[in-house]
């Protein structure tokens, strides 16, 4: 049956109703429908100090925690991505501090990057854009969690406002803000850096 | 105007391969389960708790309950027999 499932690709509805009544293989097959999706956000939105697996599984933990309180308004897929989100934000609010990035912080080629990246106006070399993708989420994570998050989403994902309001809950006109000064402050980092390298 | 810093670097990040789509590892699935299962035994567990709860709360009205009802009977039963024979023998001594 599971087999036929995964073939088939899987009925949710129907694994949703076998869920609530607490069918466990019904469980194992929604939860390994749903690994990729969730893998993804937590990837996009992980905590320095929080391993992906266990971000992972508290945010299964909570899906089948709150399962009853999904009505089936929004597709199934949806929910657990504002879940999945939720957590990580919740995650990434209780890391106390955050770190200061400086120029020694960073390895050759994010170095390498970031002065492409000031001095040039192409940007770098498609050859570093594993490097640019790693220094884009150092400098993201000196952002506040609210701001990372919205940023992160906007900026990398290229998600619409429309998106992230439907992923946090959170009003568009606060997403909006909270990005253009999130850019701000960027800049300001973009510029104490390249200050700190020229000392 | 020159271009942000920040989205040249964000549309660089953005041309990076995408990693691989994540493997679930051996055991996940049955972790998750598990925390599922226990999770339901803690949601199943207050109900015994309300339960016992109740039973007390019962008992403790059932004992309150009798005891008013036999306040008078006990207010009034007859002194015991070691306490004639102790007023007799105090009476007896008296001079």
């Amino acid at each position: 049956m599971q087999q036929e499932m995964a073939e088939a690709g899987l009925d949710m509805a129907a694994c949703l109703e076998r869920v609530r009544q607490r069918d466990e293989e019904a469980a194992r097959s929604l939860v390994r429908e749903l690994y990729p999706l969730v893998m993804k956000i937590v990837r996009s939105h992980l905590p320095r100090r929080i391993d992906e697996e266990d971000l992972a599984q508290t945010i299964f933990g909570k899906m089948f925690a709150h399962i009853d309180q999904y009505s089936g308004a929004v597709p199934f897929e949806h929910w657990v991505s504002r879940v999945a989100v939720n957590t990580c934000f919740n995650a990434l609010r209780s890391e106390r501090c955050r770190p200061e990035l400086r120029m020694a912080d960073l390895n050759e080629e994010e170095a390498d990057v970031l002065e492409n990246v000031v001095s040039t106006d192409k940007g770098p070399d498609p050859a570093e854009q594993l490097a640019a993708r790693d220094l884009a989420h150092k400098m993201l994570e000196m952002l506040s969690p609210k701001d990372r998050l919205i940023l992160s989403m906007l900026d990398l994902e290229e998600r619409s406002v429309a998106e992230v309001r439907q992923l946090t809950g959170w009003n568009a006109s606060v997403i909006k803000v909270r990005a253009f000064r999130a850019r701000i402050k960027l800049r300001k980092q973009f510029a104490r850096m390249m200050k700190q390298e020229e000392i | 105007m020159k271009p942000d810093n920040w989205n040249r670097l964000a549309a660089a990040a953005r041309q990076a391969p995408a990693e691989p789509p994540a493997e679930m590892p051996f055991g996940f699935e049955t972790r998750a389960l598990a925390d599922w299962r226990a999770r339901r035994g803690d949601n199943e567990a207050p109900s015994w708790t309300l339960l016992l709860r109740g039973a007390l709360i019962c008992s403790a009205l059932i004992m309150a309950l009798s005891v008013v009802m036999n306040y008078r009977s006990l207010q009034e039963r007859e002194p015991g027999a070691d306490a004639i024979t102790d007023s007799a023998i105090q009476m007896s001594m008296l001079p």
